[in-house]
């Protein structure tokens, strides 16, 4: 990789830090709009930032831990809108809306340090930055909270202690824990080892990437949490495990590919069985759609199982269009929370109270089932084309299969929303309303016209191959 | 040959914009939005018609930017005769539709959207030469559906609807997964349906059956034809008079126009059109017999429609000109006919609030007009010359002879029978006088016009076939 | 010429009736006879061109192209000629007949129709024309039997003519798209000059017998043309006596030269003989004034297809001809009895049909025919028939037996409404003045159709040479043998239905009066295929909902089934940290194997 370190590299890290900073300060000063609008604007500058890089394909690597290059910036973009689209959301409805952002600083720190990591080192910390504040996020809305806040804590814990292990493990058949360093000149002695420690590392990323088995936290936590928190757990956090897993798979455990390919059909196809089956049954619409990202995490993976770049082009696709379907549903779910309808049968003829959320939460979830022209349907093709090209026929019936089972959920959510009961008129307030259009904007005109987005996805891998 | 001029994209396009306009405009305008839109569609379908029986040929041909390069999926569309009669069916049943569907003006805005939104689906289905559009189009036409027989269905509409869309999401799965393997195993990947129909041989033979299943599973659901025919009198039962013109009229001639393509597309569908040949006869038998034990009039109706498309797949899968022609034609035919026949059992249930033949009784007595146009309708449906389903039934069969010998003609058997039953259900509720049942409201002059219209198109069709027979000559 | 425009007047006519108001109906009538004037006009014009046959094209496919085809050849004319004189006659009849305004226009509509469709049936030669207008003639008899279907006997007749004319019309198509198929043309004169070289053609030419058999009123599917009579008596006149149930045997008349090739002659004489037994019983025991002659129609027909059968192809035609005049006057007759006993049925309920003498003169016109008098045509009809026969000593008994009942019938018919009423019986207002002379009028010019027929009998044979080939003579035993049936008929119905020995022979012989009414047993057989048709529908039906409620079922417990997978997640952090620790090992042990 050239080395054209520019100042504008330092630019997200700067920001990040700022961010920090802008974060604790807002505890002195308690100026809420003040805080919001600096955070706000930090996110967009790094936005920009990395859009601008994205595109001119500028690359550099900063003090041998972070590096810029298309992947990184393509996620850095993808996580500072879904982080202001999470910001918005909490600003509105927030209880400690100060400590929020404070909090948000790390995370999203972390965040960038993984989607920027150079070395197995930062993809650590990233995660741990990123992981315990999200507890604590859960935390500062109210002792109710304290359950999921500690189901997250210690299984966060774990999964963080499972990746320091793999790293240990990988230590010594590698001269450096750069990512770049390559595993395969210091021979095959450390075969197993190597493995071991792949299987570690996904083992601890699947925490968040909510791969199961190490997904059964997501419902409680996922239901337990507020909305917002939940919205960044499932839309961002959950990416975030799968950019780690990107670049320790694809860049530093390539060699291994047939490996974690069975690896992840595996998991895959568990995941989506595991998260559509169990979300047949549910009642609450919150959990609900915490089973239906589990499903998702399970489509993911099968472009991690086609071990290919096109596989990876595809899951990054699905990766950007889960977010927004998802931060957009639970945006709408959150608002809906506040007033107490929590049940599907709450949802009896949310159409006739409020048509904008149901129309916004029928296109989310019909993007999710994958029905064209949304961005899920767009997600779900090339993915499904991946695997086909990498000869995965059966994965992709089994993906099929559960597709099919995901209608009868989404079914049911969109049935009740329109059916016919009188209701009171119920108004959106503006966060949740301006964070619904964004996201259906996404999901719509990505879907409708799809080949841009494709295309960055397609750079973004391809940078990934040949870090 | 068409002079070029972007019709499909102009039809497409107004009909987009149609969408818009409805769902911005006011309740009480918005039907009449819908019927300007649509007949606006309607009218360049008429000027494509016109311009085809002067030329003697239809081949409209347009490409449009790239949809996603990266695939080569581009917009292109395309009309060869077969599709052509199909969407200019849909234009006239869709314009019908949101003229007299309605009957009892309930929710029209979203109705009226929904319908705009689905003939641009069927319009986009017919025309796209590309099998990833088609699936576009398939999968927003199937949903638009959904929600018209969810919204506007009644009481159990919430069963039937979820029977609906659990059928459709598993055809249109099918035919994502068979869209997907076509594309990898034609030598140079491609979408697109000509490439694909010459050079689907090279495509291996397990291979080839196994994409062969997918999409005729997916079809046949779609038709839908025995086995997969459960949704389809559940989904009418509880539809409203437009959401079942639509269903029948328009819908089911996606699998027909899909299993067209499929015979045509892939070679070793010759080698199994007897098994379907034999399938569709079982079919035809069965619902034949279903038919026969039916008491509400929708549902009648609905079962008729399984036959007919039984009858239109075993002219499919004969595999020859004539055969394909008949096919098409009786598709055109059926559309026709089976919108007018749900707008009279719109009509019938609207003025008597009763569907149930048991307890219906002196129709024309009350509904003087609607009663003759069942009538005629049931005429049409038995495919009695004059209407346009005789042409299509004739040369279905003579095309079903041509391959299969003697055995081409059994199915006509069944007309028999439903046609047996057909005429019961006249003489039990229409023309009979025993305790009449006494009108709670009267149909108006929309009715009336969708009647002629419909009407009018059953009798051009089926007196001057030539018109569009020709088309199939070249 | 232009042949097929002949059926244009009675279209255009249809056409017009259809789109005048309601307060017009007065001058529909005028309207529909008008244009069977024009049509009558025209068929004798068309008389006069030459013959010829003249093809357009309707549209055509992969090299089958569908024409219409129409002939001007002798058989064709006949019966062109024949719808033709009829049609005006009929009309007329209508205009005294047919009252209630509200069902003046729909009447004449379908009527025009259903004559516009016998004549381009009549002109037809090719199977595609053949087949619209034969499926039309099917469509506006189920009209025209339910015309009054306020009577549920009406509703109940249309639709078991339709059932039984739909089997027919089915059975046509599947033939037509065989014959289509093998020859790549519809057209019969292709179909004659190419019919040596296969057997193929014994399947079409049976299922076109089906066909006929259906559309004629032969046994097995005879039944619906009894019930038919429900109909107004101007339709019974035209459609069920004269016209459209000659189709069948017209059908097979211009096919002949295949039948006799194909060897499915003795198939046509057979069921001819078992009709005609039917028809002649049947007619013997009805009580019914239209059913009685209805019978007899089907007896006629079956003589018909009796002549076919012996390969008597010339006796077949004068039969043809002549049967149209005598039996429509007999229906306008009944029609006329009814009418002047307050639209009684039961024949035994008619009286003092001597009061109006104009009527009863014309009567026995018919009467004298059909029970074939010299010189009456019906005579030469049936003696032509006989002398085709002599050949044949079973049939010929069998012919004996049939024109024995034939005579009897008739003359039964004739006398019953003769008796003076009785005062033991109910009484009935009886007005034979209210016949207006309309429906008297038409009966006179068919009386002298009839007398005129029997100069065919010379006259024919010039003309009909080229198709019969073989013109028979009728020699002396025909004679005897018609006219004696016709003598002994008349005695015995005088002996048993004048002197009033009915009463007694009625409860003597009661299981020959059941052995000759067979109708119900007909009807039985009719209602168990039916009920064969509902049981099967009712176990597919059952089966149908019984996968439906498995699939539903199926797919509950599917869902139901998301509970265990739910039970996972138990909100014990203990449970998610196994599971945590359990994946990773079994992933470990995995990929160690």
């Amino acid at each position: 990789m050239p080395d054209t370190t520019s100042l504008l590299s330092y630019v997200v890290p700067l920001c990040a830090t700022l961010l920090i900073i802008v974060g604790m300060a807002g505890m002195l000063h308690k100026n809420r709009r003040l805080q919001f609008v600096s955070t706000t604007a930090l996110l967009a500058v790094i936005g920009m930032v990395s859009l601008y890089m994205f595109l001119n394909g500028l690359s550099a690597i900063i003090m041998d831990s972070l590096a810029v290059y298309q992947f990184s910036m393509f996620f850095v973009l993808l996580f500072s809108t879904a982080l202001i689209l999470v910001n918005l959301l909490s600003y509105g409805h927030s209880n400690d809306y100060l400590s929020f952002s404070m909090l948000m600083g790390f995370v999203a720190a972390g965040m960038f340090t993984v989607a920027m990591a150079y070395s197995l080192i930062a993809i650590l910390l990233g995660i741990e930055l990123m992981s315990l504040p999200t507890a604590f996020m859960i935390l500062i809305n109210g002792k109710h909270h304290v359950e999921a806040a500690m189901k997250l804590f210690v299984l966060a814990a774990i999964s963080i202690a499972m990746i320091a292990f793999a790293i240990a493990l990988i230590f010594p058949y590698s001269p450096s824990l750069l990512l770049t360093s390559n595993l395969v000149n210091s021979g095959m002695k450390g075969g197993y080892l190597i493995v071991l420690s792949m299987l570690l590392f996904v083992s601890g990323l699947s925490f968040d990437a909510s791969l199961f088995p190490f997904n059964l936290w997501i419902p409680d936590v996922y239901q337990g949490a507020p909305g917002n928190i939940t919205a960044l757990l499932a839309g961002v956090n959950k990416k975030v495990a799968f950019v780690a897993l990107f670049e320790v798979l694809f860049v530093v455990m390539l060699p291994y590919s047939p490996q974690f390919s069975v690896l992840f059909e595996i998991l895959a196809v568990v995941t989506m069985f595991f998260g559509n089956m169990a979300a047949l049954v549910q009642e609450n619409v919150k959990r609900l759609f915490a089973y239906s990202a589990i499903s998702q995490a399970g489509y993911i993976a099968i472009g991690f199982a086609a071990a290919s770049q096109y596989g990876s082009e595809a899951s990054i696709y699905q990766i950007a269009a889960h977010t927004f379907m998802i931060i957009g549903a639970f945006a709408v779910v959150l608002w809906l929370e506040e007033k107490n309808i929590k049940d599907l049968k709450d949802y009896n003829g949310l159409a006739t109270s409020n048509g904008f959320a149901a129309f916004t939460l029928t296109i989310f979830m019909l993007s999710m089932i994958g029905i064209p022209p949304l961005m899920g349907f767009i997600g779900k093709f090339l993915l499904f084309t991946s695997a086909i090209s990498a000869g995965e026929i059966i994965l992709v019936v089994i993906a099929i299969v559960n597709s099919f089972i995901s209608v009868y959920y989404y079914g049911k959510v969109i049935f009740a929303m329109y059916a016919k009961r009188p209701r009171e008129q119920m108004s959106m307030d503006w966060t949740v309303a301006t964070v619904a259009i964004i996201c259906m904007l996404f999901v719509l005109l990505l879907g409708a016209y799809p080949q841009p987005f494709i295309n960055a996805a397609s750079i973004a891998a391809g940078s990934l191959s040949v870090l | 040959m068409i002079e070029p001029f972007p019709f499909i994209g102009l039809l497409l396009f107004s009909l987009a914009a149609g969408i818009v306009v409805t769902m911005i405009s006011e309740e009480t305008h918005s039907r009449r939005v819908g019927i300007i839109f649509s007949g606006f569609a309607m009218l360049i379908a008429f000027y494509m018609l016109y311009l085809g029986v002067t030329s003697g040929s239809i081949n409209v041909s347009e490409s449009y930017p790239y949809y996603i390069p990266t695939f080569g999926i581009q917009f292109l569309f395309q009309l060869t005769p077969v599709s052509f009669l199909l969407a200019f069916m849909a234009t006239i049943v869709a314009f019908v539709t949101i003229l007299a569907g309605n009957i009892d003006r309930e929710e029209e805005r979203i109705a009226t959207s929904l319908i705009l939104l689905f003939e641009f689906a069927a319009i986009g289905l017919f025309a796209s030469s590309n099998l990833f559009l088609f699936f576009i189009f398939w999968d927003i036409g199937v949903i638009a559906l959904f929600f018209m027989i969810y919204l506007l269905g009644s009481a159990n509409r919430r069963r039937a609807a979820m029977k609906f869309i659990i059928y459709e999401i598993f055809a249109s799965l099918l035919l994502l997964f068979g869209i997907i393997l076509i594309y990898f195993y034609t030598p140079v990947h491609s979408f697109n349906i000509n490439y694909i129909a010459t050079n689907a041989y090279s495509i291996p033979g397990n291979m080839q059956t196994l994409i062969f299943l997918l999409f005729f599973v997916a079809f046949l659901t779609n038709m839908p034809v025995f086995p997969m025919h459960l949704w389809l009198p559940e989904a009418h039962t509880e539809a409203s008079t437009q959401g079942s013109m639509l269903l029948s009229g328009i819908l089911t001639k996606f699998g027909g126009y899909g299993m067209v393509l499929l015979f045509t597309m892939l070679p070793i569908g010759q080698a199994y059109s007897v098994y379907v040949a034999a399938l569709a006869t079982v079919s035809a038998f069965y619902i034949s017999f279903m038919l026969m034990v039916q008491n509400d009039i929708k549902r009648i109706i609905a079962y008729t429609t399984i036959v007919e498309m039984s009858i239109i797949l075993f002219g499919i899968c004969a595999v020859n000109t004539v055969g394909t022609a008949g096919a098409a034609y009786a598709m055109l035919a059926h559309g026709f006919a089976i919108a007018l026949l749900f707008l009279t059992a719109g009509s019938i249930k609207h003025i008597f609030a009763e569907r149930d033949i048991r307890l219906l009784r002196g129709i024309v007595s009350n509904a003087t007009s609607t009663a003759y146009v069942l009538l005629t309708g049931v005429l049409a449906t038995t495919g009695i010359p004059l209407t346009a389903a005789f042409i299509g039934d004739i040369l279905i069969f003579i095309g079903a002879v041509q391959a299969f010998s003697i055995y081409g003609a059994i199915p006509l058997v069944t007309i028999i029978m439903f046609g047996a039953y057909l005429y019961y259900v006249l003489n039990k509720s229409v023309f009979s006088a025993k305790e009449e049942t006494s009108p709670v409201d009267y149909i108006g002059m929309p009715q009336k016009v969708g009647y002629a219209i419909l009407l009018f198109f059953i009798f051009l069709f089926g007196l001057l076939p030539f018109v569009v027979l020709n088309f199939f000559n070249v | 010429m232009t042949a097929i425009l002949i059926i244009a007047p009675l279209v255009l006519a249809a056409l017009a009736i259809m789109l005048v108001g309601e307060e017009h109906f007065k001058t529909v009538k005028y309207i529909a006879f008008g244009a069977s004037i024009v049509t009558l006009l025209f068929a004798i014009l068309l008389y006069q061109t030459p013959p010829g046959i003249e093809t357009y094209s309707w549209f055509s496919i992969a090299g089958l192209s569908f024409n219409i085809t129409t002939s001007t050849e002798t058989l064709n004319m006949l019966l062109m000629m024949l719808v033709s004189v009829m049609t005006p006659l009929i009309f007329l009849y209508s205009m005294g007949y047919l009252e209630t305004p509200s069902e003046q226009r729909r009447f004449y509509f379908e009527m025009c129709l259903f004559a516009a469709s016998m004549l381009l049936f009549s002109i037809s030669a090719g199977f595609i024309s053949l087949f619209i207008a034969w499926e039309m003639l099917g469509v506006t008899s189920y009209l025209l039997i339910g015309f009054w279907y306020k009577r549920e006997h009406a509703a109940t007749a249309a639709r078991k003519a339709i059932t039984t004319i739909l089997i027919g019309d089915i059975a046509m198509l599947v033939a037509i798209v065989l014959i289509g198929v093998h020859y790549h043309s519809f057209d019969f004169a292709t179909l004659m000059s190419q019919y040596q070289n296969t057997s193929f053609l014994y399947l079409p030419l049976l299922l076109i017998l089906i066909a006929a058999f259906t559309k004629s009123a032969q046994f097995p599917f005879h039944e619906w043309l009894s019930d038919a009579m429900e109909g107004p008596t101007p339709v019974s006149a035209f459609l069920h006596s004269s016209t459209m149930v000659k189709a069948g045997v017209f059908l097979i008349m211009v096919l002949f030269p295949l039948y006799s090739q194909t060897g499915l002659l003795p198939v046509i004489l057979i069921v001819g003989i078992i009709s005609a037994a039917i028809g002649a019983s049947n007619a013997l025991a009805s009580r019914h004034i239209k059913k009685i002659l209805a019978y007899s129609t089907i007896e006629d027909l079956a003589l018909m297809f009796i002549g076919i059968g012996l390969g008597a192809l010339y006796a077949t035609i004068l039969l043809f001809f002549v049967q149209s005049f005598y039996k429509a006057l007999l229906f306008m007759g009944s029609g006329a009895i009814m009418k002047a006993n307050e639209d009684e049925e039961d024949i035994f309920k008619t009286y003092n049909s001597s009061k109006n003498r104009k009527l009863y003169v014309a009567l026995l016109f018919g009467v004298l025919s059909i029970a074939g008098v010299f010189p009456f045509s019906g005579f030469f009809g049936k003696a032509l028939l006989g002398s085709a026969a002599s050949s044949n000593l079973p049939v010929y008994i069998m012919l004996v037996i049939i024109e024995l009942a034939g005579g009897i019938y008739i003359f039964r018919w004739l006398f019953i409404p003769l008796r003076n009423m009785n005062e033991k019986e109910e009484t009935v207002y009886i007005n034979y003045n209210s016949i207006p002379p309309t429906m008297i009028a038409p009966m006179y010019i068919l009386a002298i159709l009839i007398l005129l027929a029997s100069f065919s009998y010379i006259y024919f044979p010039t003309f009909l040479l080229p198709i019969v080939k073989n013109v028979q003579q009728i020699t002396w035993p025909e004679v005897l043998f018609v006219n004696g049936t016709a003598i002994v008929g008349l005695l015995v119905a005088n002996y048993v239905y004048r002197q009033g020995h009915r009463f007694y022979m009625a409860s003597k012989h009661k299981n020959l009066f059941n052995a000759l009414n067979n109708s119900a047993i007909i009807n039985r057989a009719y209602v168990a295929i039916a009920a064969a048709f509902m049981y099967t529908a009712r176990a597919i039906s059952r089966f149908d909902s019984g996968v439906d409620k498995f699939t539903y079922s199926f797919s509950e417990a599917f869902i139901e089934s998301g509970h265990s997978i739910k039970g996972l997640v138990n909100g014990q952090v203990n449970t998610y940290l196994l599971a945590f620790i359990a994946g990773f090992i079994i992933l470990v042990i995995a990929f160690a194997l």
